[in-house]
């Protein structure tokens, strides 16, 4: 009779490579409102809707949700606690045996809100420091004194027992102050980590690449490979995305995940098993369907190895899940160069590949 | 009174297909449990005790009562001593 003797983390593995072979909505993301009390420039939600899922609406759509086999919630926005009933709809889910994660920006925390949201034991808590001083940070966020609060929310919360993460993504303005920034969040208690590379919009628009390093940029930041991700031998691959994972947006449309635009139906006219489960769209029949080896172009790219394609991405920059995402073969080109550069750097084999027919692919 | 077996009630659990996925209350410790273990498993909701859950085990899988006790005594013990059931004294729900 086996438990199972495998590490956790290969368990965790193991269950989500079943569950994505049977289409099992095991993490969700939810995003509640797409309100907001910051401004940051480069946030990714550009949609104007107001329209909002009341209280009870969400408890149905978490119900739903179990019963489909949900495991796990990402609940994000906009900002989250903007919804005065953020807490009323984080503590059902809890209740329902559902573990929760956050993505706030914690300006909005209060000491009883910090211990309410301690109790409900949350897997983890996002945030974001967008620098390690006031003049840095609201340069993006653009509103004034959203550092402290933020700074000071970071603490309520570490106080009532938890450890958030702070999460950076590098951009042109703060690209120096990261080392900082991991100061700052330890010194209050936080972890932190950076990230890199700025997604389109959710309507297309290309106006989060102005605040991203240029390649040169990247070069002289000095924060060197490890940092912008390691390589895939096999090339860009598919996600999980319409299989374990999925996203309800605040009025209810479902779609395969928070940054993929494809709308599979709507909460409200039809029930999750339907969309999900038993009238799936053909666009999400064939997102199921999807092989590495569909991604013919990528396929045969000489930066693959490089590459971190999201599918989501692609299909926002081109309208097609299985073709190039402009953005990852830039991202990638940038990995190969720091490579070569290190190469150079380490005295090793000149590099030979031919740039213009990576500008081709 | 008689020992019987519960799951601790604060554990996450689903049925995927045959198998039962455990969860840990930090959400990251993840327990599989195999067919039969996850019929133990089933049972084990302090109404049962262990000899009930073997006669129950004989009926659904092709093992003697001797293999079923061996079984559930040490899928229990393995369960118990990972904190994810616990013995309780009583009498069974009728």
């Amino acid at each position: 009779m086996s438990t199972g003797s495998a590490g956790s983390h290969t368990r965790l593995h193991d269950m989500l490579r079943k569950c994505v072979a049977l289409n099992i909505p095991v993490q969700a993301t939810l995003e509640l409102t797409y309100r907001c009390n910051l401004n940051c420039g480069h946030c990714y939600i550009d949609c104007k809707e107001s329209d909002e899922l009341t209280l009870d609406e969400w408890r149905q759509v978490l119900d739903q949700l179990k019963a489909a086999g949900l495991l796990y919630i990402l609940f994000t926005g906009g900002e989250i606690m903007v919804r005065r009933d953020f807490l009323d709809i984080a503590t059902y889910a809890r209740r329902r045996g559902l573990f929760i994660s956050l993505l706030t920006n914690c300006t909005l925390v209060t000491p009883e809100m910090a211990l309410a949201i301690a109790a409900l034991r949350p897997v983890s808590i996002g945030t974001s420091l967008y620098g390690a001083s006031a003049s840095t940070h609201e340069s993006i966020t653009r509103v004034p004194g959203s550092f402290n609060k933020t700074v000071e929310g970071i603490k309520l919360l570490v106080q009532a027992g938890l450890v958030p993460r702070v999460q950076t993504v590098v951009m042109k303005s703060l690209a120096g102050e990261l080392p900082k920034i991991k100061e700052l969040a330890k010194e209050i208690g936080a972890i932190s980590s950076a990230q890199f590379g700025l997604a389109p919009s959710r309507s297309g628009s290309n106006y989060p690449s102005q605040y991203e390093l240029s390649e040169d940029e990247v070069l002289e930041s000095g924060l060197g490979l490890d940092f912008f991700g390691v390589c895939v031998e096999e090339g860009p691959g598919v996600c999980r995305a319409g299989k374990t994972q999925c996203s309800v947006s605040p009025s209810g449309d479902v779609f395969p995940c928070n940054l993929f635009p494809l709308k599979l139906g709507n909460i409200r006219e039809s029930s999750f098993e339907t969309i999900w489960r038993l009238e799936p769209c053909a666009e999400l029949r064939y997102l199921r369907s999807m092989r590495r080896s569909d991604l013919h172009a990528c396929q045969v790219c000489e930066v693959k190895a490089y590459c971190h394609r999201c599918t989501a991405v692609a299909f926002i920059e081109t309208g097609r899940m299985d073709g190039p995402s402009p953005t990852a073969c830039r991202w990638a080109q940038m990995r190969w160069r720091l490579t070569q550069d290190a190469e150079v750097t380490q005295c090793q084999k000149k590099p030979t590949l031919n740039r213009k027919s990576l500008q081709k692919s | 009174m008689e020992t019987q077996i519960v799951r601790n009630e604060d554990l996450v659990w689903r049925r995927i297909e045959d198998e039962i996925v455990v969860i840990g209350n930090d959400g990251l410790a993840v327990h599989m449990l195999n067919k039969s273990a996850a019929y133990i498993w089933e049972q084990c909701d302090g109404t049962k005790s262990p000899d009930e859950i073997a006669v129950g085990l004989c009926e659904h899988f092709e093992v003697t009562p001797e293999e079923a006790r061996a079984d559930v005594q040490a899928t229990i013990d393995k369960l118990e001593g990972m904190g994810l059931m616990h013995k309780t004294e009583g009498n069974p729900v009728q």
